[in-house]
């Protein structure tokens, strides 16, 4: 990766195309020699944009990747290209480069690359000579476009300043032209200045709507939600069939589990059919991508795991892992069968279509119900299973741990989205303390299930003619140490529920169906 | 960091056109480079259209490192910066002279000034003396143009005699032949009888040819402006050469 110091960028006063043409010099200065080119500049990080808030800006122009500082981004013409790719790269470990594999790699790994932004470029080096036709310094002119969907451009014209050494004071004269022309100063990246008008859509994790009211009309306004989170979940499949990232069948999940949560609101809200058609099609979703997200979830963690056995089982490791990844291949298959089925497609856009209608089902007796009293309702029902399960939470079986993690989701879920209707500082405080219950639930959930799904993978495991002992012995040390970290999950999970279930989180509680 | 040298004892045997477009080759090749003018004609800074400074601001030799970085300019050219040179280093025997471990005061001042360079060329003046000393205890190594012809095989042989006298590294002393005409019977059987008696000589040979004249009316290295022509390519297999023998191969 190239360092580079920080640059102070000149952005063009006018909106006219041709001001990186001729950038305005002092009197005692001309340009030189002059190159361009123009070409389409593509912005590639992970969904969670792990790259770019790590410092760094990873981007393809005409085939070749360059990986630069975020703050100290720079096109630059005179700087070597590196070897073109024909293709889009997806994972860090498919760059040649050891300088972009390697530091994409230990950001990112094991997240794909993803397109998150592009441009029109155009870029223009004009070098600045004095009286002697020495040259003493090198303007980097640039100009960046994105059409806007109302098909007017988002522009921007620039230019940085690669000062020639030992030329300080015809840097300065060139700086004040400038400045007298009405060129700005500016330390950001361009690229971060036009980024909001050029980001690709992309699948969103969350769809909060901005525009509810406690007033209106619970069905309404279910009807809305159930309908932006089934656009998440839509809007993820691409990425599941094209396994771009794991993350899209995450995201595809929690979208489904907010979706369900929701339908806790919809009893004597929705007709009793749709409510039960919701609930069938939406567990089976689910359901159908359990297997996927476990398996996903052991390969995500093969590190981890890897260090539970010892060196002398490490080939009945290797073994044991080749067999899960060839059933994650086979649920992969399995559940984008589903989706590009014609079946699903119909049954998605049945529903999109069906909560896109105001008044299309029969209304039943509450339906007119003010959202905000349901939603209450709900909360206060959630906490008190919370709290039941808090105080009893030493003598839980791992299926009620479950049921108690369920619970706590539903709680957080229901928090998150009706945030807009509550008192923000009660808000904050309950749903900082539920994250972190359900973090830690979840880390528990994840460990019993891993166990029981390791057993219950090694009863039914057949590796062919190859001995299975050694495989067996290394699922053996995986349960075990499968087991010892469960008991510390456990102890973690303790500290943060029971915080939940003392007076002052009573109090919060009190504070948020209370105040307005 | 290595520093090659460009000397001759004597003089328009081609050492500045050989430091400007090896400089101008390492640029190229991706190291950060420093050219060194040390000769008070001040050609090598007139080859890169960079301004000598006026005498009585410049700093010498003999002032401060933080001097001598403010009077480094860049060039043209990417990673490549220069070092100007100007008539106050005409003063450079007598000050020397009167300095302590006067033979390697420019090798000091060279390690204040060249951080951040992987390459450092020095242009050197045509003399033989303190500061051709310092030159030789400062380089890697020093590179001698060769014309083939009597009074410059003879100046070789003083150098490798000066050498030997002041039990410097004879080793570190690669000549090369330099202006060569082969048509020339002259030529020819120097280079021949040369190459028999010293077997360090670089088998790169520089041609005499008007595409190195022209450097003083371009202005610009011959590897700017016709590195396809037969003096690009001479320069060109010459730092590759080089480079061979400053950075031997892994094996």
């Amino acid at each position: 990766m190239q360092a580079t110091a920080s640059i102070h960028y000149w952005i063009a006063p006018s909106t006219r195309s041709d001001e990186i043409d001729n950038p305005p010099l002092p009197n005692e200065l001309h340009p030189g020699s002059q190159r361009a080119r123009r070409g389409e500049l593509k912005l590639y990080d992970s969904f969670d944009w792990r790259l770019w808030f790590g410092g760094l800006a990873l981007y393809r122009l005409d085939g070749c990747y360059h990986l630069l500082p975020r703050s100290g981004f720079r096109l630059d013409l005179a700087r070597p290209d590196g070897s073109g790719y024909s293709r889009p790269i997806n994972f860090a470990e498919q760059f040649r480069e050891p300088e972009l594999r390697q530091p994409v790699q230990r950001i990112l790994a094991p997240r794909a690359l993803i397109e998150i932004a592009s441009f029109q470029c155009r870029e223009r080096s004009v070098q600045v000579r004095n009286g002697d036709d020495k040259g003493v310094a090198l303007l980097h002119c640039f100009e960046l476009s994105h059409p806007l969907p109302d098909g007017r451009q988002a522009r921007l014209e620039g230019l940085w300043i690669a000062p020639c050494t030992g030329y300080q004071l015809e840097l300065e004269m060139i700086e004040a032209t400038l400045l007298a022309a009405g060129w700005q100063h500016e330390m950001r990246n361009p690229l971060e200045l036009l980024l909001p008008a050029a980001q690709q859509p992309r699948p969103e994790r969350t769809r909060p709507l901005t525009d509810m009211v406690g007033e209106e009309p619970a069905d309404d306004l279910l009807r809305r939600l159930l309908l932006a989170q089934l656009r998440v979940v839509k809007e993820q499949e691409d990425g599941i069939i094209k396994q771009i990232d794991s993350e899209f069948l995450h995201d595809y999940r929690v979208a489904l589990r907010k979706a369900r949560s929701l339908l806790s609101l919809a009893k004597r809200v929705f007709p009793a059919a749709i409510q039960q058609r919701a609930r069938h099609d939406f567990a089976d979703l689910q359901r159908q991508s359990n297997q996927l997200r476990d398996l996903d979830v052991w390969l995500l963690q093969r590190e981890h795991f890897q260090k539970m056995v010892p060196p002398r089982l490490q080939t009945g490791f290797e073994q044991l892992f080749a067999e899960l990844q060839a059933t994650r291949n086979q649920a992969q298959r399995r559940l984008r069968r589903l989706l590009v089925s014609s079946a699903h497609q119909l049954r998605m856009q049945q529903w999109l279509y069906d909560l896109a209608q105001p008044g299309l089902w029969e209304e039943p007796a509450e339906v007119k119900r003010s959202a905000r009293a349901l939603i209450d309702r709900q909360i206060l029902r959630r906490h008190r299973q919370l709290l039941k399960g808090a105080q009893r939470f030493s003598q839980l079986d791992d299926e009620e741990v479950h049921d108690l993690r369920i619970e706590v989701k539903k709680l957080r879920y229901l928090l998150e989205i009706f945030s807009y209707f509550y008192s923000k500082e009660p808000c904050d405080w309950l749903l900082t303390h539920l994250r972190k219950v359900q973090g830690r639930l979840g880390d528990y959930n994840d460990l019993q299930v891993q166990q029981t799904h390791l057993q219950h993978f090694a009863e039914t495991l057949i590796v062919g003619e190859k001995s299975i002992g050694e495989v067996l012995l290394a699922a053996g040390a995986i349960v075990a140490g499968l087991e010892r970290e469960k008991q510390q999950a456990r102890k973690r999970i303790a500290e943060p529920l029971h915080r939940l279930a003392t007076p002052n989180g009573r109090v919060q509680l009190q504070r948020l169906l209370n105040e307005q | 960091m290595k520093v090659i040298a460009c000397y001759s004892i004597k003089g328009g045997v081609g050492k500045t056109a050989t430091a400007v477009n090896l400089a101008h080759a390492a640029a190229t090749s991706g190291y950060r480079t420093l050219l060194v003018d040390l000769d008070p004609q001040a050609a090598a800074t007139f080859y890169f259209r960079i301004k000598a400074p006026e005498e009585k601001k410049v700093p010498r030799w003999f002032r401060t490192g933080q001097d001598l970085q403010q009077a480094i300019r860049g060039s043209d050219y990417p990673r490549l910066d220069l070092l100007p040179a100007d008539l106050g280093y005409r003063d450079s025997e007598a000050m020397l002279a009167g300095m302590k471990r006067s033979d390697k005061q420019l090798r000091k001042r060279l390690k204040e000034v060249t951080d951040g360079y992987d390459m450092v060329l020095i242009d050197s003046p045509a003399n033989i003396g303190l500061l051709s000393e310092n030159i030789f205890r400062a380089a890697d190594v020093v590179l001698v143009p060769v014309i083939p012809t009597t009074l410059s095989e003879r100046t070789l042989r003083l150098l490798l005699h000066f050498f030997a006298k002041q039990k410097l590294d004879v080793d570190r002393l690669l000549p090369f032949f330099s202006m060569v005409q082969p048509h020339k019977r002259l030529h020819a059987d120097t280079m021949a009888r040369l190459r028999a008696e010293f077997p360090q000589l670089l088998q790169s040979t520089i041609p005499f040819t008007v595409d190195i004249e022209n450097m003083g009316v371009l202005r610009e290295p011959v590897l700017a402006y016709a590195p396809r022509r037969p003096a690009g390519e001479a320069y060109r297999a010459l730092w590759l050469e080089l480079l061979g023998r400053l950075i031997p191969r892994q094996e």
